[in-house]
């Protein structure tokens, strides 16, 4: 059996549950607790643990999508699975207080991994709040990863169609710098 | 070429164009957005054409008002100059996709995917972005012109050619594998 695993990564409310739920052939199995930390994100529960879903291939292959909980202190759940992941889908609401800031935690809290591995960033909410704007996101990229052509795009996580559109542009991305890339050794 | 050099104007100028037959389209640089008739609706090759530049305000459109500018270059740069090479592009130069465009802007986004990543990956040139992308010279040379046009390209002179590897046993070829069970071609 050929797996790959995809983490789906960003701050609590962001989308993760969501835009798993939107893409995963199998019903997405999630550990939720009531949400504690509304001065965080004002919703009524929260992943704790991970969220799973999965894409079929074929009989033999599959992609395993992990959604990791958004919560710092259960960033140990983070390290379990990076090892295993080959791309990451980055979601960023962007309605939060400060959304670059959030942008610039994550990537340096995956910086290790995201020296090997491929990376999506989707900003959610973005109709809703206007700023920052993408180009804003973009720049924050550029300067955490120099010289990487890193998809930042807007995302409905509830809406399928866009989120395969954003696991589709992490796998493209992932087999093109294997490929192509010069700067950057192969996964 | 025009809509290409006013998006370089140090002076934040309007660009208006009246399609013969069609309406004008208003271009608010600063703000990626634009006025008027829809892409859907456009001709991809306009019998005339006339184009005026105007001061802009003094604050630009705000985000959310009009259409977003990238289905509209996208859709001109595909066209206006056919297969050939636009001409402010220099042959010989390689290209690196330094912005993704917004997917969602762009007709059958999932076909322009893997063509995205290849220029994301390495600086390229036509022929060589057609081959890491398995499509046409020509379908590569109309992307190359459509996303220079967005301003989406950086181009680097001496950049030296790809070494392409062959793919990795454990993802070669999965986007494809991916797309074929998405039922997307």
């Amino acid at each position: 059996m050929s797996e790959h695993v995809i983490l789906v990564a960003g701050p609590m409310g962001a989308g993760k549950t969501t835009a798993i739920r939107a893409v995963s052939e199998t019903p997405v199995v999630s550990t939720e607790a009531v949400n504690t930390d509304r001065a965080t994100s004002d919703k009524d529960t929260t992943t704790v643990a991970l969220d799973y879903g999965e894409i079929r291939i074929d009989d033999e292959e599959r992609i395993r999508l992990y959604g990791l909980p958004g919560q710092r202190r259960f960033e140990f759940m983070w390290r379990i699975l990076v090892d295993r992941a080959i791309g990451m889908i980055l979601l960023l609401d962007n309605s939060r207080p400060d959304p670059l800031a959030d942008l610039a935690e994550y990537l340096e809290a995956f910086d290790g991994f995201l020296q090997r591995g491929s990376l999506v960033v989707g900003v959610t909410r973005h109709d809703h709040a206007g700023t920052p704007q993408l180009g804003e996101h973009i720049a924050v990229v550029a300067q955490r990863l120099p010289g990487r052509s890193v998809p930042v795009l807007p995302l409905d996580p509830r809406d399928s169609a866009e989120t395969r559109l954003a696991l589709m542009s992490l796998i493209a991305t992932i087999e093109m710098e294997a490929m192509l890339s010069t700067t950057r050794s192969t996964p | 070429m025009a809509i290409h050099s006013v998006r370089r104007m140090p002076s934040p100028v309007l660009l208006r164009l009246d399609i013969v037959g069609f309406g004008p389209i208003t271009i608010d640089p600063r703000s990626g957005t634009y006025l008027g008739v829809e892409v859907a609706a456009l001709p991809a090759m306009p019998d005339a054409l006339s184009i005026e530049t105007h001061p802009a305000p003094a604050a630009p459109a705000e985000t959310g008002s009009g259409n977003a500018l990238d289905g509209l270059l996208w859709f001109i740069g595909t066209h206006a100059f056919g297969s050939e090479r636009a001409t402010w592009l220099w042959p010989g130069d390689r290209y690196r996709l330094v912005r993704w465009p917004r997917l969602v802007a762009i007709p059958d986004a999932h076909d322009e995917v893997p063509v995205l990543a290849a220029l994301g990956a390495a600086a390229l040139n036509a022929a060589e972005l057609a081959e890491a992308a398995d499509i046409t010279p020509e379908r590569a040379q109309r992307t190359i012109n459509a996303l220079s046009l967005m301003g989406l390209l950086e181009s680097e002179s001496a950049a030296p050619p790809p070494t392409p590897r062959p793919p990795t046993a454990a993802t070669g070829g999965l986007f494809g594998r991916l797309r074929k069970r998405l039922g997307w071609g």
